[in-house]
């Protein structure tokens, strides 16, 4: 597998950054607890409070956090990429590390205590010569937590735009590639254990003054080696020149959407002197907040979505005032641009299994005996609540689940109806049955590529490329390649079904 | 124990205390005590448990602060000094012993002289010379405190008090946990330790005994109180009240049985 390397490295090179720099601020509030109980007490409780987020939500509130701290200051912070995974994992590692200083230094005894005073050492000395080196193997031990921790929880660096091991788990579970989900668990693993069997070493006897000597020069060494990795690829980094800068391609966290990054990455890769940098399994509105804020170049997003959930707009259009009217709005509010219509629609729809005799939603007459499963955000969608309005939908259970489970959990009879999205392969797979929304409760989603307004100031040559994709995907194709990557094929074989891809392209 | 009558013995502090009082909230644990030690001279101060011996000894190293009058040493009162810089010319040792248990008994006695930043070669010197004098042969020197026995353990305590030579001693009742036999022969050591180097010491004990062997006076405390300070000889005799016949009294029963039977046939 050629492509574990490079992330594992840079799950590697975050995982240590955070722990090299938890270490150093849960080492000063351990010490500053020394001085002051009540700083101590107030430190520890906010680093609890952190713990008690859960870390996935830690992670994502980070992107708009420092999105807006970069617009507010001027700053050239980027809210999207390794940044807000690193601050978000750094805080989340602090408190194991505070509380083994803190509690390594209380748990020194009371006569070797009054023993450093009275041989007359000063407070530093103290800290120093007597405090430290008795606390060292809980210092480690606090550090080896928080590493264990640290490295398990930067898979979830994927959806913030880092690259991770959690590329292979979040993609391979949207696109069924199982082993690719194993990969990166067992990598993971790997790594955990790699990293406490080197913080182990610090801890061996002899102990004492030498077990922070050890463990100051693996750290040390650690986060030098990541810093200089990082000072090379960090994503965070301004870069010199816009036109080197590769062309940030996003991708939410599922199938179609990493399929379509692939299309993307061939409309613009053909153009001499552009890298493309794809980020994927992104969060939802991640991708959005990311592209208004120039942290990503380009994705492709769905009309209904942006009318609804971007631009929170509610008045109901046919399809296409509404793509007019996302294009106009987009453009007016947050400079956004849309290159392409992509010509194919990928609506949300209830489906059943074939089985069944309805044919269409008003036919469900409530779902009162049907248990209905969904994506992780589609409850909260303004399109669930027009549903229940306009067919008076009270289904007697709902269900989330991950998209890519939805399918298979209704042909087992699991639940009994789903909000799929049309261009899924598997519904005509697993002898599916799309209902008509006869009361038109389910807005268009025709795909649209967006642009940020950087790309498209400074790129014409990539928009260009990219107006080429205009109607050149219909649902059909959408749907087979969807299909492919349900049968095993990657995402980026997937995508050479586009014809975008194998054309010989022009210049 | 034989030592080389070579070494330049350290000029014993002049301590003085001028109505020291101590309070702990309410309660008056050291209630306006006033006495001087003459330089060399080896004090025991005993009482009571709760008398405000410990106490009392912890305000000549400021780990406990009056709450009023002075102490002064060599005429100079230390509230003026930083607490550090008094500490390291004061040997102190307790009970409790606080040997560092990450640091092998060479380094634990060389703590003091490293903190006042001797050379390397006259702190190796002095070790392998205390351990010496405390009895302990130098196969001690790379030992860690935890593979020590109590009694090894106190002598590298009683080593650490005194490595940097420091004018004044206090001692807080550092045999207490030792067995009978151990406890007089370290008894022994020190008195002839201290009467070689010239230290002035201050001794806590509980045990009137042990002071009456040790000392060249006796402080009584009863209550946070000085209630009589003499000659052993004189505080046996003369008990100078009530409290103080108290503790007398059994102290000089047992030795007249012991005389008693010494002199039976």
């Amino acid at each position: 597998m050629s492509e574990l390397w490079p992330l594992a490295l840079s799950h590697l090179r975050l995982t240590v950054l955070a722990v090299t720099l938890a270490s150093l601020i849960g080492g000063g509030i351990g010490l500053a607890s020394q001085r002051s109980r009540r700083l101590a007490r107030i430190a520890l409780v906010a680093a609890s409070l952190v713990q008690t987020i859960p870390a996935l939500a830690l992670l994502a509130v980070m992107v708009p956090a420092l999105a807006f701290i970069g617009a507010r200051t001027g700053a050239p912070i980027s809210g999207i990429g390794e940044l807000p995974a690193l601050i978000g994992l750094t805080l989340y590692a602090i408190l194991p590390v505070a509380r083994a200083v803190v509690l390594g230094i209380e748990s020194i005894a009371p006569s070797v205590r009054a023993a450093a005073l009275a041989v007359g050492m000063t407070p530093g000395q103290r800290l120093r010569l007597v405090e430290l080196p008795l606390a060292a193997a809980s210092i480690v031990g606090g550090i080896r937590t928080a590493t264990a921790w640290t490295v398990g929880m930067a898979t979830l660096a994927t959806p913030v735009g880092a690259t991770s091991l959690g590329n292979l788990i979040f993609g391979g579970l949207q696109t069924r590639h199982y082993d690719q989900v194993a990969l990166g668990c067992a990598g993971s693993a790997g790594m955990a254990l790699l990293l406490d069997g080197l913080l182990a070493l610090c801890a061996r006897p002899p102990q004492g003054r030498r077990t922070l000597v050890r463990l100051g020069f693996v750290m040390g060494m650690g986060g030098a080696a990541a810093l200089l990795a990082g000072l090379t690829s960090l994503t965070w980094l301004p870069r010199m020149a816009a036109a080197s800068r590769p062309v940030r391609v996003g991708a939410k966290s599922f199938a179609e959407q990493l399929v379509l990054a692939e299309v993307l990455r061939c409309a613009i890769a053909a153009d001499a002197d552009a890298g493309v940098d794809v980020r994927s399994s992104l969060g939802s509105t991640v991708a959005f907040d990311a592209l208004r804020h120039n942290e990503l170049d380009v994705y492709v997003e769905y009309t209904g979505t942006a009318w609804l959930t971007l631009l929170h707009e509610t008045e109901r259009l046919e399809r296409s005032a509404l793509r007019q009217a996302v294009e106009r709005e987009l453009a007016a509010r947050f400079g956004i641009h849309v290159a392409a219509h992509l010509g194919f629609e990928n609506a949300y729809a209830l489906v059943v299994r074939g089985d069944e005799r309805v044919q269409r939603i008003s036919a469900l007459g409530g779902a009162a005996d049907r248990s209905f499963g969904a994506d992780y955000e589609f409850f909260e969608r303004p399109e669930w609540r027009a549903l229940r309005e306009r067919y008076g939908l009270a289904p007697r259970e709902q269900r989330v689940m991950d998209p890519s489970l939805l399918y298979g959990a209704l042909a087992s009879r699991a639940v009994d109806l789903i909000a799929g999205y049309t261009t899924d392969g598997r519904i005509e797979k697993l002898g599916l049955r799309v209902l008509d929304d006869d009361r038109a409760a389910i807005p268009p989603y025709d795909a649209i590529v967006l642009v940020s307004h950087r790309l498209w100031g400074e790129r014409p040559d990539v928009i260009r490329r990219l107006r080429a994709l205009e109607g050149s995907i219909d649902a059909q194709s959408m749907r087979r390649m969807n299909a492919r990557v349900d049968s095993g094929a990657s995402p980026r074989a997937a995508a050479q079904l586009a014809p975008i891809c194998h054309e010989p392209q022009r210049h | 124990m034989s030592f080389p009558t070579s070494h330049a013995s350290a000029r014993g502090a002049h301590v003085e205390l001028r109505d020291v009082s101590v309070r702990h909230g309410s309660r008056v644990v050291v209630d306006a005590v006033s006495f001087e030690v003459a330089p060399s001279e080896l004090i025991v101060l005993i009482g009571p448990s709760g008398a405000g011996k410990s106490t009392l000894l912890s305000t000549l190293n400021r780990l406990v602060e009056p709450c009023s009058g002075e102490v002064l040493i060599d005429g100079r009162p230390i509230r003026e000094r930083s607490p550090h810089e008094l500490r390291r010319g004061i040997g102190y040792c307790f009970q409790g012993l606080g040997l560092f248990p990450h640091l092998d008994v060479a380094e634990n006695i060389a703590i003091t002289p490293r903190l006042l930043g001797w050379e390397r070669a006259r702190i190796d010197a002095r070790v392998l010379e205390l351990l010496g004098r405390v009895g302990l042969d130098p196969s001690f020197l790379r030992r860690s405190p935890s593979q020590l026995s109590g009694g090894q353990a106190q002598r590298v305590a009683v080593a650490r008090a005194l490595a940097a030579d420091p004018p004044l001693l206090l001692l807080d009742e550092p045999f207490g946990a030792l067995d009978p036999h151990t406890r007089n022969l370290l008894q022994a050591e020190l008195r002839s330790l201290q009467a070689a180097l010239g230290t002035t010491t201050l001794f806590v004990s509980h045990d009137l005994s042990e002071a009456a062997l040790l000392a060249d006076r006796i402080a009584v405390l009863v209550d946070g109180r000085l209630v009589q300070l003499a000659s052993p000889a004189e505080v046996l005799s003369r008990p100078a009240n009530e409290a103080v016949a108290r503790m007398t009294e059994p102290a000089l029963r047992r030795a007249h049985a012991l005389c008693a039977l010494e002199r039976a046939p």
